[in-house]
Formats: C-alpha cells, sequence, structure tokens
C-alpha cells in the first residue's frame, strides 16, 4: 500500500518546498523591493503549480492502478492539496493580469500553509481509500471543484482586503490585523484545547472567545500603540501596489466570482445529495455554515451594489468572509455530520 | 422465548425464559420439570427499503437555476445612463460627462473619471 503512492506524495512534498520558497521570495521582493526575487518568486510559483497539476493527475492515475479510480477530491488531505492547486492557479492569472506581486505575499503563504497542513498526519495522511458507494458520482467532481474555485477567490479577496487597507493607510489595518491573530489564537488554542476538552462544542466556545479576546486586544494595540510608529513602514509596503480603486475592484471583484461559484457550488452539492441520499438538504453542520458564509458574502455584494459599500468596509466583509470559509472548510469537522470526510 | 405453561391447578401461566443456542443446557439450571433448549432454526432475512416519492424536487431545481440567473443578472448586469454634454460659447467649448447607476456607482464614477480623462487628452491631442 505504502509504496503506490509514493510517488504523488514526493511530488506533492516538492510542490509544498516550491510554494514555501514563493511565500518567501514575495515577500522579500515586497519587503526589500528586489525585483530579482520577484521574478525568481514567479518562477517557483509556476513550478509549484505545474507540480502540483502533475501531483494532482498522478494521485488519480494511482488511484485507477489501485482498482478504486475515483477523482482525488474526496478527502481533507485532497482538499487541502486542491486549494493549492487552484488559488495559485488563479493567483497567477492575477498576477499577469495587473502585474504586481505583492498579493502573492499573502495567497504563496495560504496555500504553502495549505499543503504543509495536508503532509501533517491529522489529515488524512494521504493514503488513496476507496469512496463510500454513496458518495460516488460525477456530482462529486461538480460539487468539489466548484466549492474550492469559490474558496481560491474568496482568499485572494482576503489578501487584497490587506493590500488595500495598506494602500490606503486606513485606520481598519490595525482591526484586521488584530482579527488575523485573533483567528490564528482560535486556531491554535482550538488545536490545543482538543486534546483537553471532550465535548466539541465547548472547545470551539472556548477557542472562539480566546480568539475574541486576543482580536479585541491586538486590535487596540495595532491600532493606538504601533500604527503611528508602523507610518513609515505602511507607506514603505504600499509604495509600488496599484491604486486603492483598483484594489477594491479587484477586492469587489474576486468576492462576485467566489460568490458565483460558492453558490453553484452549494447547489450541486444538493443535487448531488438528492441523488445520494435522497434529500437535497439535511441541515447538516456543513451545509449549514456554507450558508451562512453565503449570506455573509451576499449580505456584503447586496450592500456594495445598492448602499455603495466600498473600500474599508469590503476589506472588512473580505476578512469576516474568509474565516466564515474556513470554519466552513475546517472548524465544522469537529461538528458531527454528513461531511466528516469519510 | 416466551413460555406459556398449565400451571398444577390448570391455569396458564407465561414467562420469559432465556434460551442459548449454543448451550442446550443452559436451561437445566432453572431445575424445572423439563428443559427446554434450541436445535435449530432458520433464520429469515429482510431489507428495509424506503421509497420517496418528492415532487417538489423539479420545483427546487428550477429555483436553483433561476437562483443562479437571477445572480448573474443582480450583480453582474446594471443599468447605466451618461451624458456628454457640449456647450459652445464664444469659440470655445466646454466638455461635461456625467452618468448615473443603479448599481455600484463607486465602480461606475472611477470609469467615468477615466473616460473623461481619455476624452481630455484627446481633445488636447486634437488641439496640437
Amino acid at each position: 500500500m505504502t509504496s503506490s503512492f509514493a510517488a504523488s506524495s514526493s511530488v506533492l512534498a516538492a510542490v509544498t518546498f516550491l510554494y514555501g520558497l514563493a511565500a518567501l521570495f514575495y515577500w522579500i521582493c515586497w519587503i526589500f523591493k528586489t525585483p530579482s526575487f520577484g521574478r525568481m518568486a514567479t518562477v517557483a510559483a509556476i513550478a509549484g503549480v505545474l507540480g502540483n497539476w502533475a501531483g494532482f493527475g498522478l494521485r488519480w492515475w494511482e488511484s485507477h492502478q489501485m482498482d478504486i479510480g475515483r477523482i482525488p477530491l474526496s478527502n481533507l488531505y485532497e482538499s487541502l492539496v486542491f486549494f493549492g492547486l487552484v488559488t495559485m492557479t488563479v493567483y497567477l492569472f492575477v498576477e499577469f493580469q495587473y502585474r504586481f506581486r505583492a498579493l502573492g505575499a499573502f495567497v504563496a503563504s495560504l496555500s504553502f500553509l495549505a499543503l504543509a497542513y495536508a503532509s501533517l498526519p491529522g489529515s488524512g495522511d494521504g493514503t488513496i481509500r476507496p469512496l463510500l458507494p454513496a458518495l460516488q458520482s460525477n456530482w462529486l467532481t461538480a460539487h468539489v471543484a466548484t466549492c474550492f474555485l469559490g474558496y481560491a477567490a474568496f482568499a485572494l479577496a482576503f489578501g487584497l482586503a490587506h493590500l488595500y487597507l495598506l494602500k490606503k493607510s486606513d485606520h481598519a489595518l490595525g482591526t484586521v490585523l488584530g482579527a488575523d491573530l485573533g483567528a490564528v489564537v482560535a486556531v491554535v488554542s482550538g488545536l490545543l484545547l482538543g486534546k483537553r476538552i471532550s465535548s466539541a462544542f465547548f472547545m470551539l466556545l472556548a477557542a472562539f472567545f480566546l480568539g475574541l479576546a486576543f482580536f479585541a486586544l491586538a486590535s487596540w494595540l495595532f491600532t493606538h500603540l504601533l500604527k503611528p510608529r508602523m507610518d513609515r513602514l505602511v507607506n514603505h509596503l504600499a509604495d509600488k501596489l496599484p491604486d486603492s480603486g483598483t484594489l477594491d475592484e479587484l477586492m469587489h471583484q474576486s468576492i462576485l466570482f467566489g460568490f458565483l461559484f460558492l453558490s453553484a457550488g452549494i447547489i450541486t452539492g444538493a443535487v448531488w445529495a438528492n441523488s445520494a441520499w435522497g434529500r437535497y438538504w439535511s441541515w447538516d453542520p456543513k451545509e449549514t455554515w456554507s450558508l451562512i458564509t453565503w449570506f455573509a458574502y451576499a449580505i456584503f455584494l447586496h450592500m456594495r451594489l445598492v448602499r455603495g459599500w466600498h473600500g474599508a468596509k469590503t476589506a472588512y466583509c473580505a476578512v469576516f468572509g474568509f474565516f466564515c470559509v474556513l470554519f466552513t472548510w475546517f472548524g465544522v469537522n469537529l461538528l458531527p455530520g454528513l461531511h466528516s470526510y469519510a | 422465548m416466551l413460555v406459556v405453561e398449565h400451571d398444577d391447578d390448570g391455569e396458564l401461566r407465561s414467562q420469559e425464559r432465556i434460551i442459548l443456542f449454543r448451550h442446550p443446557r443452559f436451561d437445566a439450571m432453572k431445575r424445572d420439570k423439563y428443559i427446554i433448549s434450541a436445535i435449530d432454526f432458520v433464520p429469515r432475512y429482510y431489507t428495509g427499503l424506503q421509497v420517496t416519492r418528492d415532487p417538489g424536487v423539479g420545483t427546487v431545481y428550477a429555483g436553483f437555476v433561476l437562483l443562479m440567473a437571477g445572480c448573474l443578472v443582480a450583480l453582474m448586469l446594471s443599468h447605466k445612463q451618461l451624458w456628454i454634454k457640449l456647450d459652445i460659447r464664444g469659440g470655445k467649448t466646454r466638455v461635461q460627462v456625467a452618468g448615473n447607476t443603479n448599481k455600484n456607482a463607486f465602480v461606475f464614477e472611477r470609469h467615468i473619471e477615466r473616460m473623461a480623462g481619455y476624452l481630455f487628452e484627446q481633445m488636447r491631442d486634437m488641439e496640437k
């Protein structure tokens, strides 16, 4: 068993390394203003994406060799690999279209984290297992592919939100950085508490409030103590970014793209559920949370079109929405449900 | 199993008795007049099938299609009006560009600014 999936696993390990390298180079290029590192970062990112596609295809082929024969889109490991694949592919299009690389620092870091997490033992260890008979359907491909295209677009919007606030040197930057830190604290404390508290509900509650406390503390620190001292750094980082209007529009387009694909993902999921279980909606935690995410973005898009929300409000929505996406993707797995990834 | 027997008085009496198939002498522990044991059994298999009829599914799927179409229309299309006003006064022309939209006014504003800038450049080139 071990040898039969070694090839795709080692390809994907190399991809993890390439994404890490790309992320590092994008950050160096952005912070130290060294275009040569930017070119190297793009090369590493392209190599990583090609490797990622190859690893994805190889894994599919390997599953056929093992007489399982299914598209690799059905557990946490495969979803993480696919997320890296889609996110980096979409990002490279944006890079070539808009000719700036700062977004790569965020996106390559996220993709690197996704692939690094995939190689951890907790995420299904990469073994190819047959699919439950109920789940074998072409709707699987449609459902997972559309959902993850949506997630990738939301990840881009999340990165763009930071760039926009940097460019505007907006007061909201401190709040958003505080929210990032709060989210990291919530995830880490959730992982640590998970071993001590047996009830998933109380664990999530504790992690949520810890994250909230850190968010409040950190955003206060960032806005009142550090922000005045960081102005030079912010101006330095904002220097060669596209103008704030372009970033705002790009953020809006990413969210719009993601929203349409998330809608299609929920719908294809419902059709698939109807053919597999005879019900198109069972209020399973993942369904509920994808609906919450859908509402979050739907309300934002509506407010933008009708009430003219833009700028910092868009950035808040992009960040908040992406946290909803992350909870839909990972947090929900701690709750019992039909999506518990085999 | 449920055992029904006649009492010494001739009345019916029932009691629950546990009989183990693999241990035929198990019932002997009751120290009754007789021992009940199972010698053989014929299993009867059954399958539970659930049949659903959901005449509303077609309506729901139609709703899905409408939802997607509606999202596309509501989010991607908007009603836009554009005016270019020329005031000719004493050999000079004043050009005004104005627009109105029902959705996403912020982006449209940027488009109009860009358009006006382009127009301005063109006119400056023509003057040369």
